[in-house]
């Protein structure tokens, strides 16, 4: 019984051992050779920033309001005036800015046509930016000036007791699509 | 008086023995025959530090298929690094319509023809960004007296021996196993000592690996900030297996 076992000992050792020998002589006759790709995609990303607004309210009346507020998507500006009067003006000055790591062109400005026929605003400077491309980093200036007057062009004048606001947006697309 | 006969026939056995024992072993001769075996080297693996890269960092973008014409810009950047048993090519800061190319090479280094036996590839995308790529592979064999005596492209030639790199990247392991073989075969099917398999082929102007980033699939536009690996193993084997 002994013996038996011993035997099936050897056996099995003998196997193992001769499996091993098979195994590295097989493995020693292949060579592998990898190829490892990494794709990592930038982002595009326009946005206002260092936004700045004042009015031309007198230092010792401070009566109109204008506030900003920089969407989520950091590309949409609402602007909101109240307590405006006739002859009230306001400026927001800002950049443009590629926040993103590729280049983008700015192809359109979308602002709202909600606005009073006596009101006048200037998006000039914003629409002028239209099909420039900035590299990552790179930005430019640009206002927006509110302009309240007496009457409209036809004649009637501005409403009291009337609050408005507006959003501009800014649109970018990759320059080289 | 008895013993002393039995001692003188021993003693004559012992001698006629030995006579006998010497003159057999006089006539006979030993032949030898001395075997020796020496195994062959196996060794296919990449030429390391050979790279050429086609938008390494500091260099402005390519356009797609407009080489040699470059973007004003250096946004996108490929890395490439080849060690003797790995090529990391790495795509950083890419985006739609982005190419590149790369080219690198493979030697029998050893004393016994290789083949290919198999190409696994594995794939990790997390960021759903593995349907906007694409890519290209042109594969020439080189001779040990420089000369190149095969070529295969996969999925087309765009110009010289520049891939079209409009090819699924699913179709990585078909295309790696059909241009490899294909080139291969048209010099009996193995890759002898001394020749050497190029992903590309050397001159200013010719080609290799190539990769394209699509803009839109099925409608969706490619994902901003995401990140995809692929792993391609190749096994090579002795000619025989």
């Amino acid at each position: 019984m002994q013996g038996s076992l011993r035997r099936s000992s050897i056996f099995a050792a003998l196997l193992v051992l001769g499996l091993v020998i098979t195994g590295v002589s097989y493995a020693s006759w292949q060579e592998q050779l990898n190829i490892v790709g990494v794709v990592n995609t930038g982002e595009l990303k326009i946005e206002f920033v260092d936004i700045v607004a004042s009015d031309n309210d007198p230092l010792e009346y401070d009566v109109g309001r204008i506030n900003c507020t920089l969407l989520n998507d950091g590309r949409t500006l609402k602007i909101e005036i109240l307590h405006a009067y006739p002859l009230y003006e306001a400026t927001i000055s800002f950049k443009v800015k590629n926040t993103g790591t590729i280049p983008a062109t700015i192809y359109n400005v979308e602002y709202d046509d909600g606005i009073p026929y006596w009101a006048k605003i200037d998006f000039d400077q914003l629409i002028n930016l239209e099909g420039q491309t900035l590299a990552p980093n790179e930005w430019r200036p640009g206002s927006i000036s509110i302009n309240i007057y007496e009457n409209d062009y036809a004649g009637n004048p501005c409403q009291e007791n009337y609050s408005f606001d507006f959003s501009i947006t800014i649109y970018a697309k990759q320059w080289n699509c | 008086m008895k013993i002393k006969k039995i001692s003188y026939i021993a003693i004559s056995l012992i001698i006629a023995m030995a006579s006998l024992g010497f003159v057999f072993g006089g006539w006979t001769e030993k032949l030898n025959i001395e075997g020796t075996v020496n195994t062959a080297d196996f060794c296919v693996k990449f030429y390391e530090g050979y790279c050429i890269n086609y938008d390494p960092p500091g260099t402005n973008d390519l356009k797609y298929y407009g080489y040699p014409e470059r973007w004003p810009y250096d946004v996108g950047t490929t890395y490439c690094d080849v060690k003797e048993d790995k090529v990391t090519i790495t795509l950083e800061n890419v985006y739609p319509c982005y190419q590149t190319f790369v080219r690198f090479r493979i030697i029998n280094c050893g004393t016994v023809s290789a083949k290919l036996k198999d190409v696994t590839v594995t794939f990790e995308d997390p960021d759903g960004l593995k349907k906007f790529v694409e890519f290209g592979v042109d594969v020439e064999i080189r001779d040990p007296d420089g000369n190149w005596v095969a070529e295969a492209v996969y999925p087309g030639r765009y110009a010289g021996a520049f891939p079209k790199t409009d090819a699924p990247i699913d179709e990585l392991k078909t295309a790696l196993i059909t241009t490899i073989n294909d080139a291969l075969n048209q010099i009996g099917g193995k890759l002898p000592p001394n020749y050497e398999l190029w992903f590309g082929r050397e001159g200013d102007e010719e080609g290799c690996f190539g990769f394209h980033i699509l803009q839109e699939v099925d409608g969706e536009i490619a994902p901003e900030n995401a990140h995809f690996s692929f792993t391609i193993e190749m096994t090579w084997v002795p000619f025989n297996n």
